[in-house]
């Protein structure tokens, strides 16, 4: 049991030292067209949005057309919204098929083994993750509900700002 | 006494030192947690309710092109036998340029998983009916994987002894760690797009003779915006052990589609190292969560359509037609399924899901398997969405229909709070108790996001078991009845 006190008092303290930005790992990963791209190919002038998602998350299918409305919105202002695709063995032959019903302009990515939302310790699907220029981490937006995309929108404004 | 102060001491001084600290540290260590508190038991156990915690704590320090890693995991209950505090998992990465280099505990699949699948599924955590001990779910690696990659080739070596999940972390290392590989790949990109990936495979269960295996995987573009992939794997130590898949995606105009087919001889790997996709489309509705066929590598061929039609105003209609046969010697079960989903929305404001499915299992003993559901959500403000959603299903089983049913309303205040009553009914005579002719399932769950670094849950009720599917992968989960309470930390 005292071992059992001991972690958890380490993780309390630690996860209550929140509010420091912290920096996104850099990443490698191909999209449809077998294109190995990287972080730092792909990011934003100012500011860069990492979706991740998966074909069967169905918050997920629904945020993405609003995610593309906004990328259409503010890629000129040095936006740019890279989707990253967790979806397994069984469901990563469906990651085109899906983009293309949703009609999505911005760049799709795929993980076959999460390894890049797990390195950044993210458990939830959707996640949004928006990045700086020096890729910290600036703001987080788990889940998704209609009306999620104008406080994500309000979030995209000020940043760029 | 003199000890627990001791110990408090030293606890109180390691808090104040991380947190006063945490503004250096935190540049450079991350991690999550995972806190879960149950207090109930299985509906059908007759001992008393006890409560269980369980906590799952990742740490990852980065230091210039090297990251080190651990997992704490903890498990403990009034039981001794079921308890545990270990570190389950440990690494060391050095990531520069076109070099990956891991070394510990990792995650790594080959191919499409036809040869080696290892996975953690987000936030899952498994109980085993035999051993009642929680741990987390996901299959890794104990090894060492080297990795270079350039924009045309990529090289790796891997060797590692992989988990056998369903055995808790109370068993030894050696009885959980049976399964023995080595492996050897090569990928080129040829004509631009295109892309070949070679594999030798070498595997060893519990010392027995090694069996070695080669692969060969094909993808990239074709004419008329389609796109393909195939992948071959055999055994060249024994006969008859091979898997085959191979799949084209493809876009006409506002209609997108996709054709997969495989056909699985023997190909189940020690504890199921091993995961060949099963080419049947993975469902997230509660009633075909719960029926998703499984697929069975032993022996088993099929394939699967899958079709998205996007219709100018948003809405997107999608059909699916799947179709699997084992074949056992004298028996040869069948498993099709026929899906039609239409997604939709009235005006600005109400969105929907409406889905009907006929399927057939031999393997459930199911002749016939109809369901529908409507999932919709009503946005009232730009602040709260109602979220009425229902399904029905009725499944002839031996001769014999009975239904299930699932009603749930949900109301979400942003994405920050969440509140969810639902109710689950089922006629199933496998499930019916005590002489009723229904059996009820009603729970109620909380979810609310204190910040962005924490989200806590609350479950309340009786929650049933049976198959699931999370992230591709599926396994049984058990009924629950009682509390549940969960913190997520990041950090």
């Amino acid at each position: 049991m005292f071992k059992f006190v001991i972690n958890f008092c380490l993780i309390f303290s630690l996860s209550f030292s929140q509010g420091i930005a912290q920096e996104f790992t850099s990443f490698s990963l191909e999209n449809s067209d077998n294109e190995l791209l990287s972080l730092e190919e792909l990011k934003g002038e100012n500011l860069t949005i990492i979706d991740f998602w998966a074909t069967w998350c169905k918050p997920c299918t629904k945020a993405m057309p609003k995610l593309n409305d906004l990328y259409n919105q503010y890629k000129d202002s040095g936006l740019n919204v890279i989707g990253i695709s967790c979806d397994g063995p069984r469901s990563i032959g469906k990651v085109d098929l899906v983009a293309r019903s949703l009609q999505i302009d911005y760049e799709i990515l795929k993980d076959i083994d999460c390894e890049v939302m797990g390195e950044n310790n993210f458990q939830a699907f959707p996640t949004l993750v928006i990045l700086n220029k020096d890729n910290e981490i600036v703001h987080v937006h788990e889940g998704f509900v209609s009306g999620d995309e104008k406080e994500i929108e309000k979030k995209i404004i000020t940043l760029l700002q | 006494m003199n000890k627990c102060v001791l110990l408090f001491f030293r606890i109180s001084i390691t808090c104040v030192f991380l947190i006063t600290t945490s503004h250096i540290l935190l540049s450079q260590l991350s991690g999550s947690n995972i806190l879960e508190f149950q207090y109930g038991k299985l509906p059908t156990e007759v001992n008393d309710v006890f409560p269980s915690i369980y906590d799952r704590a990742v740490f990852n320090y980065r230091f210039k092109k090297f990251t080190a890693g651990v997992t704490l995991e903890n498990y403990f209950t009034q039981f001794d036998d079921r308890n545990y505090a270990s570190l389950s998992q440990y690494s060391l990465r050095y990531k520069h340029k076109k070099w990956d280099v891991k070394i510990g505990s990792l995650y790594e699949t080959l191919g499409r998983g036809t040869l080696l699948r290892a996975f953690e599924v987000r936030g899952a955590i498994l109980e085993d009916v035999g051993f009642r001990s929680r741990n987390y779910f996901h299959r890794d690696i104990l090894g060492a994987s080297a990795k270079y990659r350039t924009k045309k080739l990529t090289l790796q070596v891997m060797h590692g002894d992989i988990l056998n999940n369903l055995l808790p972390p109370t068993k030894s290392i050696a009885e959980r760690r049976k399964d023995r590989f080595s492996s050897l790949s090569a990928e080129f990109k040829y004509f631009k797009k295109h892309k070949a990936e070679f594999i030798f495979f070498n595997f060893q269960k519990d010392n027995a003779l090694a069996n070695n295996f080669v692969s060969g995987i094909f993808n990239g573009p074709l004419p008329l915006n389609m796109n393909y992939y195939a992948e071959y794997s055999t055994s060249i130590t024994r006969d008859d052990q091979n898997a085959f898949f191979t799949g084209i995606t493809g876009l006409v105009g506002n209609l997108s589609y996709s054709l997969e087919y495989r056909r699985y001889r023997n190909i189940v790997l020690g504890s199921g190292i091993n995961e060949p996709p099963p080419a049947i489309k993975m469902q997230t509705y509660r009633m075909l969560n719960r029926s998703t066929h499984v697929s069975n590598p032993d022996s088993e061929q099929g394939y699967q359509l899958d079709v998205f039609y996007s219709f100018g105003d948003g809405s997107i209609l999608n059909f699916n037609h799947a179709r699997a046969r084992n074949d056992f010697g004298s028996f040869n079960p069948l498993f099709q399924q026929y899906f039609v989903e239409w997604t939709s929305a009235f005006g600005e404001d109400v969105e929907y899901k409406l889905y009907l499915d006929y399927s057939k299992d031999d393997i459930k003993s199911e002749s016939s398997r109809y369901s529908v559901g409507l999932y919709n959500s009503v946005k009232i403000n730009d602040d709260l969405t109602l979220l009425p959603d229902f399904e029905l299903q009725q499944i002839e089983r031996f001769g014999e229909k009975f239904w299930n049913q699932f009603y749930s309303f949900g109301i979400s205040y942003k994405s920050k709070l969440n509140l969810n009553f639902e109710i689950e009914m089922t006629k199933d005579p496998f499930l019916l108790e005590d002489g009723n002719e229904q059996t009820l399932y009603p729970g109620m769950n909380l979810r609310y996001k204190l910040n962005r670094s924490h989200t806590a849950q609350v479950f309340v009720g009786q929650r049933r078991g049976g198959p699931a599917c999370s992230a591709g992968v599926c396994y049984e989960i058990l009924d629950f009845r009682g509390l549940e309470f969960r913190l997520s930390s990041r950090f």
